[in-house]
């Protein structure tokens, strides 16, 4: 009895020092301000950061949110200011949402995944999405959640089970995908509509630059190339399907002309609808679809071969695409 | 209490010490998709090297009868040995003291994690060898329960096109990929046989090798549970991705950022790593003592009840 008391005891302390009720709500609260989400936009000189402060007033329900800004000519330097420009220190462990301007350059994209990636504070977990104008959007204000990150968040998760699409813009999946052999990967695009966050399609980059933007149906058809699909409800041309089962299968075939064969097999769901859909797509002449990573991983003899003109041999390439079920 | 009594406690001490700082810190840099299948071929390795190793260790008798060339082998290897667990020691004892100031005492200095670390092994090892055993036990128990749970909780975050692989690796590729592992985990191996022939001399050799599995079982979960997430390429990037993996894991409202409970299986491989380590040092002056000094020595090593 006493030792299984000891082990239950041991058990209950080790929930109690790993929570943050018992430890941080006092130090979230009276000394450091809660950051929910943070932001950044870039002009032609400047970097501006934006980090949405959550201000407690001890009940949930009472709490209400403010904009902090900052900026500077990197942003390391802008970041800085933040910092500096707090009256208390930043408490960044429950930020979940990263808002990237669209006019941010390759070179700052670069550095807050950087900042990212080296903060241990910040989750490996954060969303992140793309907005014409990150200040506008961390100013709405929010109508269910207590901030407006965490808002956008929720509303993500909500989408993506209305649509199938896995939009896999945490930030560890950008950075598993900025890894593969060619740096491409999709972010949601969030324009502002009646002083409403709406999710409008996807912001696609190629090496951490922009290089295509999706409507929400074609989003649903690069999603399913990706393969960053979830089987059930899909959203195409307004109408909304049932898919049960969907698989994508690829093969590659290199002679003087790379050939791809992309395969979308389907069950329990509308196949015309899917065809036509598909019958009308255009691939980009760069690879945004995550193929050299399949290639790489399919047929490293093909990939040897071609990985140091990748470019020019995916332009030239012939891609084959059908739904079969 | 008869120390026969505590084999079950020690497949728990051999389990932690396998575990030690792989399960946290691996994979390496240069991880790819077939990090997981050199891990795989890693345990094998290790185990063939356990197989092989332990027997040699048995038979290294070191007293004063022992003839003078054998003797003055032996001598070397445990002074190796003993090199090999400080260094360990030391290692364990720089990346605890790393890792607690990033994710846990961000505004303590160093050298005060260092000694909180030390005192702690020290007082662990001062004690009755009986309680380290129960120690480490109970930290077997209360790890392998966290991390089966965390993995559990995990398995929504999985991407299994992360470990699918999708051509056959060259033979080069799996050698480089199984290296890192075999590294890491081969110098507790090293060193087990002598923390068994030493410490824990009347345990049988089937609690060891039970160690050894469950330790790489453990490994398994972690190791699978950071590649699942990350993927290798970024898993092998990042510098604690078993950590920064449960770091992303949520459960419902209540439970974010549950990266808190994978903190104490770090800590208590490391203290029971470190522990080992002193007990080996210590164990090993006095074997050489009492060799070379001692008027009625019979040697240590190689009592053990097969």
């Amino acid at each position: 009895v006493k030792k299984a008391f000891c082990i239950i005891l041991c058990t209950v302390i080790i929930f109690i020092l790993s929570g943050c009720n018992f430890s941080d709500v006092k130090k979230e609260t009276d000394e450091e301000i809660i950051i929910s989400s943070i932001g950044f936009d870039e002009t032609e000189d400047q970097v501006y950061v934006y980090a949405e402060a959550i201000i407690n007033k001890g009940k949930e329900t009472e709490s209400s949110t403010k904009l902090l800004k900052a900026k500077g000519e990197t942003i390391e330097e802008a970041i800085f200011n933040l910092y500096s420009y707090a009256l208390k220190p930043l408490y960044l462990n429950h930020c979940g949402l990263l808002v990237i301007g669209e006019n941010l350059s390759s070179k700052n994209l670069k550095e807050i995944w950087k900042y990212l990636f080296n903060n241990k504070n910040i989750t490996q977990a954060i969303e992140v999405v793309c907005t014409e104008n990150s200040e506008k959007l961390l100013s709405l204000i929010p109508e269910n959640e207590i901030a407006i990150g965490y808002e956008i968040s929720y509303a993500l998760s909500q989408i993506s089970k209305n649509t199938g699409i896995e939009y896999r813009n945490r930030f560890y999946e950008l950075e598993s995908a900025r890894n593969e052999q060619i740096n491409s990967y999709a972010v949601p695009f969030i324009k502002i509509s009646d002083k409403k966050p709406i999710i409008d399609g996807l912001q696609i980059y190629l090496e951490d630059e922009k290089a295509l933007k999706t409507e929400q149906n074609e989003a649903v058809l690069y999603s399913i190339i990706r393969e960053n699909y979830d089987n059930g409800n899909v959203l195409i041309g307004g109408k909304k399907y049932k898919i049960d089962i969907l698989s994508v299968n690829y093969n590659f075939n290199y002679s003087d002309v790379l050939s791809i064969d992309i395969t979308v097999k389907l069950k329990n769901g509308n196949i015309d609808i899917l065809k036509n859909e598909f019958k009308n797509f255009i691939f980009n002449k760069k690879d945004l679809y995550g193929i050299g990573e399949r290639i790489y991983k399919k047929d490293k003899k093909i990939w040897n071969k071609i990985k140091n003109n990748y470019d020019d041999v995916f332009e030239k390439s012939r891609i084959n695409i059908s739904v079969k079920a | 209490v008869k120390e026969k009594d505590f084999g079950i406690h020690l497949i728990g001490l051999y389990a932690m010490l396998i575990f030690g700082q792989a399960g946290v810190l691996l994979p390496y840099r240069n991880a790819d998709e077939y990090t997981f299948t050199g891990f795989m071929l890693s345990v094998i390795f290790n185990l063939i090297f356990m197989i092989i190793w332990f027997p040699l260790v048995k038979h290294m008798k070191l007293n004063q009868e022992t003839a003078i060339v054998k003797k003055l082998i032996f001598s070397l290897i445990y002074i190796i040995i003993v090199i090999i667990s400080v260094s360990t020691l030391i290692d364990n004892l720089t990346v605890f003291t790393e890792f607690i100031n990033i994710f846990v005492l961000s505004e303590t200095p160093k050298y005060i994690i260092a000694l909180l670390f030390i005192f702690t092994v020290i007082y662990i090892t001062l004690s009755r060898i009986e309680a380290f055993y129960k120690f480490t036990f109970l930290a077997f128990v209360v790890s392998s329960v966290i991390i089966v749970i965390l993995f559990l909780v995990s398995i929504p975050r999985f991407d299994i096109k992360n470990i699918i692989i999708l051509s056959f690796p060259k033979l080069k590729n799996l050698y480089e990929q199984a290296l890192p592992f075999f590294k890491n985990i081969s110098f507790s191996v090293l060193i087990l046989p002598f923390f068994h022939f030493l410490v824990a001399e009347k345990t049988t050799k089937k609690h060891s090798v039970y160690g050894v599995i469950a330790g790489n079982i453990l490994i398994i979960f972690t190791l699978l549970n950071s590649v699942l997430i990350f993927g290798s390429r970024l898993a092998g990037k990042i510098e604690y991705p078993y950590s920064e993996a449960i770091g992303t894991v949520t459960v419902g409202d209540i439970f974010t950022r549950m990266d808190g409970f994978s903190y104490f299986v770090f800590f208590f491989s490391c203290l029971t790593e470190a522990c080992v380590c002193i007990l080996i040092i210590k164990k090993t002056a006095e074997l050489l003592y009492k060799a070379y000094f001692s008027k009625n020595s019979k040697g240590v090593a190689g009592r053990c009840h097969e």
